[in-house]
């Protein structure tokens, strides 16, 4: 009788399945659709409010350079093109290659008309509370590619 | 960009998210609708290789997702199953302690591939007793 067995243990593979970039498409797709564009904000406020409430905290404490070192080791992660030029109190990101909206097309999806609020409103919402604001200029939808910049409130400027 | 390995966090808040704005069957809905729209690579190749496509499909998804699991194909008898030793998803909700994870989360995987497999002629069943231990069992046979 033929029989087919597969065993593996966690740390036989590294966690990364690319296609989760997919179903969080979908899910913001959906959510639109049905739903309504204040709805994808709300709900990516609420999420990153929890989970990236960490961050920022480290933001709080250490300024800018948490944020760098979480954008650094994310995109490295993720295979993706971006360019950094850093300073205390500003920095900008070029992101050459989202890997997000690669894998996307990659599969023959197309990205939901709001899905540039996974960077908008999560960066938005992480430096909530900080000293710093984050304006995201030159989004390409079919690309991903944009330039983020993240830069110390003049209200806290001395 | 949200990352892909943050994607069960942000799944988990999802259901959370419809089901306090919107109830329960708002999160049922949901997982109807991504089973139609994200799973067409199970129903592909189920529909072409019949049970060797569930062997196919998780044998990619649960690798990738670094699972620690025992899957095993037994063609003749039309069987598949996987032993969800410790599942990559569940215990990276339990670990993350300031998101407390949705309550049901572990259902999902009842009601997508469900969807995909009983139209397809095979019986499906899921042992969701020990999620709570990141633990679960499923068995798919042909009818």
């Amino acid at each position: 009788m033929k029989k087919l067995l597969m065993r593996r243990k966690a740390r036989d593979n590294i966690y990364y399945h690319p296609d989760f970039h997919s179903a969080l498409n979908i899910a913001i797709d959906y959510l639109e659709k049905n739903h309504g564009k204040s709805a994808v904000k709300e709900y990516l406020q609420q999420f990153a409010s929890s989970y990236y409430n960490p961050l920022t905290e480290s933001i709080k404490k250490q300024g800018l350079s948490a944020l760098k070192k979480y954008l650094k080791d994310l995109y490295k992660k993720e295979n993706g093109d971006i360019d950094i030029v850093y300073s205390k109190d500003a920095m900008t990101v070029l992101i050459k290659r989202c890997p997000a909206i690669l894998h996307i097309k990659k599969k023959g999806g197309q990205p939901a008309k709001s899905f540039s609020e996974t960077t908008k409103t999560v960066y938005e919402t992480i430096l909530k509370g900080t000293e710093y604001e984050f304006k995201m200029l030159n989004y390409d939808k079919k690309t991903g590619r944009a330039l983020l910049t993240f830069r110390k409130k003049n209200d806290f400027m001395h | 960009m949200i990352s892909c390995t943050d994607f069960i966090l942000a799944y988990s808040e999802f259901f959370k998210f419809l089901h306090e704005r919107y109830g329960k069957k708002a999160v049922i809905d949901f997982w109807n609708y991504l089973s139609d729209k994200y799973l067409t690579d199970l129903r592909k190749l189920v529909k072409k290789y019949g049970i060797k496509g569930c062997w196919m499909y998780w044998s990619k998804t649960l690798n990738e997702e670094a699972a620690n699991f025992t899957m095993e194909l037994i063609e003749e008898k039309n069987q598949f199953k996987i032993t969800m030793h410790h599942c990559p998803s569940k215990s990276r909700l339990l670990k993350t302690k300031h998101i407390e994870p949705y309550h049901d989360y572990c259902k999902h995987c009842d009601v997508l591939y469900r969807r995909i497999l009983e139209p397809l002629g095979f019986e499906y069943t899921i042992d969701l007793s020990k999620s709570n231990k990141a633990r679960c069992k499923i068995v798919i046979r042909q009818k």
